[in-house]
C-alpha cells in the first residue's frame, strides 16, 4: 500500500481491495470537489493533516456538514487497512481475512468518531487505530463465544442492550420490541441450568416450559400495565426463535460490499451542499489554544512514560514490548520466553499499572488532584501510547 | 485458560472446579432455580475477588450481608457489597458475552445504606471457568450517565461511558476523593411498623414473579434499608416459595385472635383431634389442659428434606398475664406418628434473628415445647421448625 501524500487525496479517496490485497486509492468525486473547495476558502490554514482531521470531526460532531463523516471515513483508510492487515497476519489461521477485518473496521467508524476526544487524544489517527485495534478483539471474542451456543444458551448470554438493538435492527416496533422483551426477561426467569458447567449447550425447552413462560409473562404484563393483549406459549416459542435470528444476524452481519458504507458517493450531478455559514475552518476550532496546550501536556506525559517504563524490571518491558509493539499473543509470549502463563498475564497487568500509576504521580506532582474522569484520559493516554509510540522510541540501543 | 483475547486492562481470574463445586453447593440455600443461579455466580465471582485483592494488593476485604448458609439479598438483587477498608464496592456479575452495558439494580444506587463507590462489570464464563472484571464506573457516573429503566428498575451504563481499565479503577480506589467519587443520596423518613408491615402484607400477596415491582421504590427501599425490614424479606420470600400453592402472610396477627379472628392455617384443635388419629388425641389430652384458654390454635407443617411428608402439629397457646402482656405456650407434636422425629428442633427468634431459646426432640420424645414466654403489646418474634436442611418459619406480632 502507498500512503497517500496529498491533502486532498487523504480526504477524498478510499481503499480499493483485490483477492485481499490492496489494490488502489478510488477516488470519490464528491468529497475531492468539498475538499478542494473548502482549501480554497482558507488558502492562509496549513495544509497539514491533523488539522484537517479535527476540522471535519468538528463538522461531524456540530452536523454542520453532511460529507463530514466521508472524509473522515476516507481518512481513516490507511489506518484501518494497517490494523486489519496485521491481525490477518496475527490471527493467520482464522476464518476471516483481510477483507472482514477491513469490513469490520469501517463499520466501526461512527462509534470511534463518537469517542474520539480531540482535548484528549494525541490525533484521531493514532486514537482510531488503538480503538479499532480494542473493537476488532472484542467483535472476535463476542463471535468466538457466541458461536458455539445453541440457540437458547445464546438468548441466556446477550446482555438486554445487545437484544434491544438486535431486534431494533430487525425492524421491530417499539412496542413489539417490549413484548419480544418481556418474553426474554421471562424466559431467562425460569430457563435455567440445574447445574453448573455446560451453558453452551442447554437443552430445548419443553412444552411445560414453555406454557410456565407464557403464564409468567401474562402475569407480568398485567404488573407493567402493558396494553398488548395475553400471549400463549406458541407465540413465546416464536418471538424467542425470531430473536435469536435477530441476535445472530446482528453480531454476525453479512459480508457486505465495502460501497454500502459509501452511501454518499457521487451517483450522477453532485447537489453541491451549501459552504458552512461559519468562518474560515482555523477559527471553527473553538479549542485549538486549549488544544494546544493538552498536546503540550501529552507529549509530558509520553516522557513520564518513558521513564517509567524504562525504570520496569527487564523481562517486564520486554514482555510489554512484545505484547504491544510486534503484538503478540500472550500464549506467543509465554512460548518465546519460556516463561509460565500467569506470570506473563502478571507481568503484563502489573507492568501496566506502574505505568498507569507514574502518568497519576506526575499529576499529583503538579498540584492536580486526580478525579476519576483524569484517570480514565489517562487510561486512554496510556493505551495509545502502548500502541503507538513504544515502538518509536529506541528503548534499548 | 487464556484466550487470545487477553488484555492487560482487564482482569481474568480462574475458578478452580473445586471452587465451582463449593459455591454451587453454597448456593442450593435460595428457593428459586433462579436465585440459586444468581447466588452462584455471585458467589464465583466474591470469592476469586476477595482472592485477587488478598494475593496481589495485600488488602483484607469483608463481605457485606452475606453470611453463609443464611439466604440474603440474592433472593431478589444481583450484585455483591464489598468492603475495601472505607471503600465500598459492588461486584456486578453477568453472563452476557457481549460487553454491551453494565446493569445495575437499582438498589445498589439508590439506598443509602446500599449504595457503593464503585461498581464493577464482571462477566462469569461458567463454561470456560473464569471470570472476567472488565470494567467499572463510580456512584458519581452512574447517577451522570446511567439511564434508568422503569420496566425492570435498573440503571444501565452504557459500555462505551464505563471505564475499561481495570487499574485504572485501582488508581481511583487508592487516589480519589470520595467527593469525585459518589453522588449525593437523598434520604427519606424511616418507614413505621405499620406502613412496613402493611407493604410486606401487599408483598405477601403477590402471586407475581417479580414482587419488588407490586409496590412502589420508595416503600421498597424503605424495608431494605433497614435490617429489621430485610429479614423479614428475607424469610417472606423463602416462605413464597417453599409453598407457592398457599398464600402465606407475612406474619400472623395474635391481636386480631383475641377478637377471634384466626388464620385459615391455624385450627383449632378440636378440628384437629377429631380429623387425626388417636395419637394426637392422646397426646394432646395428656400434655394440654383443654379448655383452660380460648385462645389457642395448632397449625400443621409438611416437612421436607428428610422426614419428607411426615407432618407435626405446631401448637400456640396465648394467655392474657396482665394489661399489654401474653404469656406464650408454644409446643410441637407428632401428627400421624407417636414421635417426633429425632433432633427436630424448635426454637424462638427476636425480629432481628437473634435466637432466645431452643429445644431438640430427642429420639422417641412425643412432643417438645418451649419455656413459656412473655410478649408485650407491639412486639413480634419468630418461631422456626429445623431438620437438617428443612426450616419452616412463621412471624407473630402481637
Amino acid at each position: 500500500m502507498l500512503p497517500r501524500q496529498d491533502i486532498t487525496e487523504m480526504f477524498s479517496t478510499f481503499v480499493e481491495l483485490e483477492n485481499d490485497r490492496f489494490n488502489r486509492w478510488l477516488v470519490d468525486m464528491k468529497l475531492r470537489r468539498s475538499m478542494l473547495r473548502s482549501l480554497e476558502d482558507s488558502p492562509e490554514v496549513s495544509k497539514e493533516e491533523h488539522f484537517w482531521a479535527l476540522y471535519w470531526h468538528q463538522q461531524w460532531r456540530s452536523q454542520t456538514n453532511q460529507l463530514a463523516r466521508m472524509h473522515l471515513l476516507a481518512y481513516l483508510q490507511e489506518a484501518f487497512y494497517q490494523v486489519s492487515r496485521k491481525k490477518a497476519v496475527r490471527l493467520a489461521n482464522s476464518q476471516y481475512d483481510i477483507a472482514d477485518y477491513f469490513q469490520m473496521a469501517n463499520a466501526e467508524v461512527e462509534t470511534i468518531l463518537k469517542d474520539f476526544n480531540p482535548l484528549k487524544s494525541c490525533n484521531l489517527k493514532a486514537y482510531s487505530m488503538m480503538a479499532v485495534k480494542n473493537r476488532l478483539r472484542d467483535i472476535l471474542r463476542q463471535r468466538k463465544e457466541a458461536d458455539p451456543c445453541s440457540n437458547w444458551a445464546l438468548l441466556r448470554k446477550v446482555s438486554k442492550k445487545l437484544l434491544v438493538e438486535a431486534l431494533g435492527s430487525g425492524g421491530l416496533s417499539a412496542t413489539q420490541t417490549s413484548q419480544y422483551r418481556l418474553a426474554w426477561t421471562c424466559f431467562k426467569q425460569l430457563y435455567i441450568q440445574t447445574r453448573p458447567g455446560g451453558t453452551a449447550s442447554l437443552p430445548q425447552p419443553t412444552p411445560e416450559l414453555w406454557q410456565a413462560i407464557a403464564n409468567l409473562y401474562n402475569d407480568s404484563r398485567h404488573q407493567l400495565k402493558m396494553e398488548t393483549p395475553e400471549c400463549t406459549a406458541k407465540q413465546i416459542e416464536e418471538w424467542l426463535n425470531q430473536s435469536v435470528v435477530y441476535l445472530r444476524a446482528y453480531l454476525f452481519p453479512r459480508i457486505r460490499s465495502l460501497d454500502t458504507f459509501r452511501t454518499n458517493s457521487d451517483t450522477n450531478q453532485s447537489v453541491d451542499l451549501p459552504v458552512p455559514d461559519s468562518n474560515s475552518p482555523i477559527t471553527d476550532i473553538i479549542a485549538a489554544e486549549e488544544w494546544k496546550e493538552r498536546q503540550t501536556q501529552i507529549s509530558q506525559m509520553f516522557g513520564v512514560l518513558l521513564s517509567a517504563f524504562q525504570a520496569l524490571d527487564i523481562r517486564t518491558q520486554e514482555i510489554i514490548q512484545l505484547y504491544y509493539q510486534n503484538e503478540l499473543t500472550q500464549q506467543q509470549i509465554v512460548q518465546q520466553l519460556q516463561l509460565s502463563q500467569p506470570t506473563v498475564s502478571r507481568k503484563l497487568v502489573k507492568g501496566r499499572e506502574s505505568l498507569l500509576k507514574a502518568l497519576v504521580g506526575w499529576s499529583q506532582e503538579l498540584n492536580i488532584s486526580v478525579n476519576p474522569n483524569q484517570i480514565k484520559d489517562m487510561s486512554i493516554a496510556l493505551e495509545e501510547w502502548l500502541k503507538n509510540q513504544l515502538g518509536n522510541f529506541d528503548i534499548n540501543p | 485458560m487464556t484466550s487470545a483475547f487477553t488484555d492487560p486492562k482487564e482482569w481474568l481470574l480462574e475458578i478452580t472446579p473445586k471452587i465451582q463445586l463449593q459455591q454451587w453447593q453454597q448456593s442450593q440455600i435460595y428457593q428459586t432455580p433462579s436465585s440459586r443461579w444468581r447466588a452462584y455466580l455471585n458467589q464465583i465471582c466474591l470469592d476469586v475477588f476477595l482472592d485477587w485483592v488478598k494475593t496481589e494488593y495485600a488488602l483484607e476485604a469483608s463481605v457485606w450481608e452475606i453470611s453463609p448458609n443464611i439466604p440474603g439479598y440474592w433472593e431478589f438483587v444481583n450484585g455483591t457489597a464489598i468492603l475495601l477498608n472505607e471503600r465500598r464496592v459492588v461486584l456486578i456479575p453477568s453472563e452476557a458475552i457481549d460487553d454491551g452495558e453494565l446493569e445495575i439494580p437499582q438498589e445498589w444506587v439508590d439506598i443509602p445504606s446500599w449504595a457503593a463507590d464503585f461498581y464493577l462489570a464482571v462477566q462469569v464464563k461458567p463454561d470456560g471457568e473464569s471470570v472476567r472484571f472488565w470494567g467499572y464506573t463510580t456512584h458519581q457516573e452512574l447517577k451522570n450517565q446511567a439511564s434508568y429503566d422503569s420496566v425492570d428498575r435498573t440503571y444501565s451504563m452504557d459500555a462505551r461511558h464505563l471505564t475499561q481499565d481495570l487499574s485504572a479503577f485501582w488508581m481511583a480506589y487508592q487516589f480519589c476523593q470520595t467527593e469525585d467519587i459518589k453522588a449525593p443520596i437523598s434520604v427519606s423518613p424511616e418507614l413505621s411498623t405499620t406502613q412496613a408491615e402493611n407493604i410486606l402484607q401487599q408483598l405477601s400477596s403477590s402471586k407475581a414473579m417479580f414482587p419488588k415491582l407490586e409496590v412502589p421504590f420508595a416503600s421498597w427501599r424503605g424495608l431494605l434499608e433497614k435490617k429489621q425490614w430485610r429479614q423479614r424479606l428475607y424469610q417472606l420470600y423463602q416462605q413464597q416459595q417453599q409453598s407457592p400453592q398457599v398464600q402465606l402472610s407475612p406474619g400472623v396477627n395474635l391481636s386480631n385472635w383475641l377478637q377471634g379472628i384466626y388464620e385459615a392455617s391455624w385450627q383449632a384443635i378440636d378440628t384437629l383431634i377429631n380429623s387425626n388419629s388417636s395419637n394426637l388425641a392422646f397426646s394432646f389430652r395428656s400434655n394440654i389442659h383443654l379448655g383452660a384458654v380460648k385462645m389457642e390454635r395448632a397449625k400443621i407443617i409438611e416437612l421436607g428434606g428428610k422426614a419428607k411428608s411426615q407432618k407435626v402439629v405446631l401448637i400456640l397457646k396465648l394467655t392474657p398475664s396482665d394489661n399489654q402482656n401474653f404469656r406464650i405456650r408454644v409446643q410441637l407434636h407428632p401428627l400421624e406418628n407417636e414421635h417426633l422425629p429425632s433432633s427436630i428442633k424448635l426454637v424462638l427468634l427476636t425480629d432481628s434473628e437473634e435466637m432466645i431459646q431452643e429445644v431438640q426432640a430427642r429420639i422417641q420424645d412425643n412432643y417438645v415445647q418451649l419455656k413459656l414466654f412473655e410478649v408485650e403489646t407491639g412486639e413480634s418474634f419468630s418461631l422456626k421448625v429445623d431438620l437438617e436442611g428443612y426450616e419452616f418459619r412463621e412471624h407473630f406480632i402481637i
